[in-house]
């Protein structure tokens, strides 16, 4: 928490350095308590009723996280993310309904970052966010090393270790923890993965993932049949527990 | 007197509206056949008045086609049987020849009002559908607000420092959850009942199912001492995982909700030869051989669970998921008090797994 209250972007953020968070819904009740749980935890928070004006007042500031929910009444969630991904790379975390995975999918290969399933809690949305808006301040600060549990993964030495020690892995491995590590505490969605590691011929290869998935959580995991570094999120793709030096893993 | 004449009217006007429409429709097939008839030198066009018998069973139902049918019969015998223009059947060829059609009428009729009510009843599906989506959204949304705004006071800290009040806010919450658990059973009971449960199947690593189902309840069967154990590299299966991970959630809520808490419940998944077994077992209350047989019909609640609420949907809402992608629920249990074991049996696609397997480690780097 005491990173994130750094000042990571000049100019406009300089007068304060609270960050800013634009959460869209129609239903007034979840507004106010994201509100209010964001503000609890120093967050300052903008609301929009509609896909309209999510996407209007998103060019009129730049806030630095949006949530949003995809039932909007007006349009689609796929074309507000769509729309804000346009022009900015604002982190997105999408409210959603359960047994929905396909249109979670849609929505993630549409640019946006994360989801949490309607009913929620403050804490799970919260560690959403919080994972989404490190991502950005690491690609801002250039911090390499990315620690989840006893795994950290060195970005600019392409090295990967375990509880101190070094793992030798191979090259595909490597990669697809890379990806995981870029995004971690965040979901990546299959195709994501397979398209960066295996290249798009083989998007529709989820198998390939899941094999590989097995073999390397044998290198990293303590038990791989209950894996709490490299987490499966059923039906939509893999993700990388997020992690606080402080606190170490966080539930997912 | 009028009134009751207006009643009869109002009751037989639609049904003899579609007996008209049926009766217009032959005669303007006999006009026609009649006009191939008489200018275009055509004999055998008998299969002509089939046509509208097929249109009024689809249009109109069963009663119009019989109707349809027995009048087809005057203009084909006057227009088509030698001699024509007269109403005489002689020849065992045309009485054969009628035998056939009225057969093959009667036939064609059933068939197409079996198709037209197969198609009311999708279409009663679909509403049903429809209004139970509607409502489970509009119970969920306040439920997500109430579980989300205790999920906040839960954290602040003059809640948090009253115990008290806490208990108040963990109340709202788990009561929340409790909710939102028996709103998914509908969902899921609607899902079975209109008995069209649609797998989307895929493979699936099953330590990938049950740890997500574990996850989900993990909070919830927080009162039990949970043991989990996954045998490593099972084959996967091929199935609809949310399905196979909601079914296992139904089996474990079920577990937890039967036994005292801080008893044990211990989850184990291991693969025999072409299958994959998924065993819960709980020290609870244990099923009697009877209620073992009703435990997967709907509505089946044991007599013994006055003091513990439910629907008695769990199990059959599990029995049908997995029946649906090919599996089997069988439940064994020692005797009332005696604790239960539910086993979950799915086939194993364990030679695409095989396969899978080799492949990588030949395209690995």
């Amino acid at each position: 928490m005491l990173a994130m209250t750094t000042d990571y972007k000049s100019g406009e953020r300089a007068a304060t350095n609270m960050l800013d968070i634009l959460i869209v819904d129609d239903e007034a009740q979840i507004r106010r308590f994201v509100r209010a749980g964001f503000e609890l935890q120093g967050f300052a928070i903008h609301e929009a009723e509609t896909g309209a004006a999510a996407i209007r007042d998103a060019t009129l500031r730049a806030h630095d996280l949006i949530i949003l929910d995809i039932g909007l009444p007006d349009i689609d969630g796929g074309q507000v993310v769509e729309r804000v991904r346009g022009w900015s790379d604002v982190p997105i975390i999408i409210l959603s309904v359960r047994s929905n995975e396909a249109e979670k999918v849609r929505l993630l290969e549409l640019g946006a970052d994360d989801y949490v399933v309607k009913p929620f809690g403050m804490a799970e949305l919260l560690a959403r966010a919080k994972a989404a808006l490190r991502r950005r301040q690491r690609a801002a600060t250039g911090e390499p090393v990315v620690h989840a549990g006893p795994l950290s993964i060195d970005l600019a030495t392409r090295t990967v270790s375990l509880n101190g020690e070094r793992l030798s892995l191979t090259p595909k491995e490597y990669r697809l923890l890379q990806i995981l590590a870029q995004h971690a505490g965040n979901v990546v969605t299959h195709q994501h993965l397979l398209r960066e590691v295996w290249g798009a011929a083989h998007i529709d290869d989820p198998h390939y993932l899941r094999i590989f998935v097995r073999k390397l959580r044998k290198k990293i995991e303590a038990d791989p049949t209950q894996p709490k570094i490299l987490a499966t999120e059923l039906g939509v793709g893999y993700r990388l527990a997020q992690t606080s030096p402080e606190s170490g893993l966080e539930p997912t | 007197m009028d009134k009751w004449m207006l009643k009869a009217w109002e009751w037989l006007w639609p049904e003899m509206r579609k007996i008209l429409s049926a009766l217009l429709l032959v005669a303007i097939v006999s006009f026609a056949v009649f006009l191939l008839v008489h200018y275009g030198g055509v004999t055998r066009a008998s299969v002509a008045f089939l046509l509208p018998v097929v249109i009024a069973a689809i249009r109109w139902g069963p009663v119009a086609a019989m109707a349809a049918t027995i009048t087809g019969v005057v203009p084909m015998v006057f227009l088509l049987y030698d001699p024509i223009y007269d109403l005489k059947v002689s020849d065992p060829q045309q009485v054969l020849d009628l035998g056939l059609y009225v057969f093959v009428a009667v036939v064609v009729s059933r068939l197409a009002a079996q198709l037209s009510e197969a198609r009311v009843r999708a279409e009663a599906n679909v509403l049903r559908q429809a209004v139970v989506d509607s409502v489970s959204h509009e119970l969920r949304t306040p439920l997500a607000s109430i579980l989300g705004s205790a999920t906040v006071l839960d954290s602040a800290e003059p809640v948090a420092n009253d115990r008290r009040l806490a208990g108040l806010v963990h109340g709202i919450r788990e009561e929340a959850e409790r909710l939102d658990r028996e709103i998914q059973m509908l969902l899921d009971a609607s899902r079975v009942s209109v008995d069209r449960i649609e797998p989307k199947k895929d493979l699936a690593d099953p330590a990938d199912i049950i740890n997500s189902a574990i996850v989900r309840r993990r909070r919830h069967i927080s009162g039990h001492s949970l043991e989990l154990e996954i045998a490593e590299d099972m084959p996967f299966v091929f199935v609809d995982s949310a399905m196979i991970e909601q079914a296992l959630v139904q089996i474990v809520d079920n577990a937890g909700k039967y036994s005292p808490s801080s008893s044990h419940i211990r989850v184990d998944a291991r693969a025999s030869n072409n299958h994959v077994t998924i065993t819960v077992t709980d020290q609870g209350a244990g099923f009697t051989a009877e209620e073992i047989r009703g435990a997967r019909e709907r509505f089946f609640r044991g007599h013994r669970h006055t003091l513990v609420t439910g629907s008695g949907l769990g199990l059959w809402i599990a029995n049908a998921f997995i029946a649906a992608n090919n599996g089997v629920l069988t439940i064994e249990s020692a005797g009332p008090g005696r604790g239960s074991t539910v086993i979950m049996t799915l086939p194993s696609a364990k030679e695409t797994t095989d396969r899978l397997e080799s492949a990588n480690a030949r395209n690995d780097d």
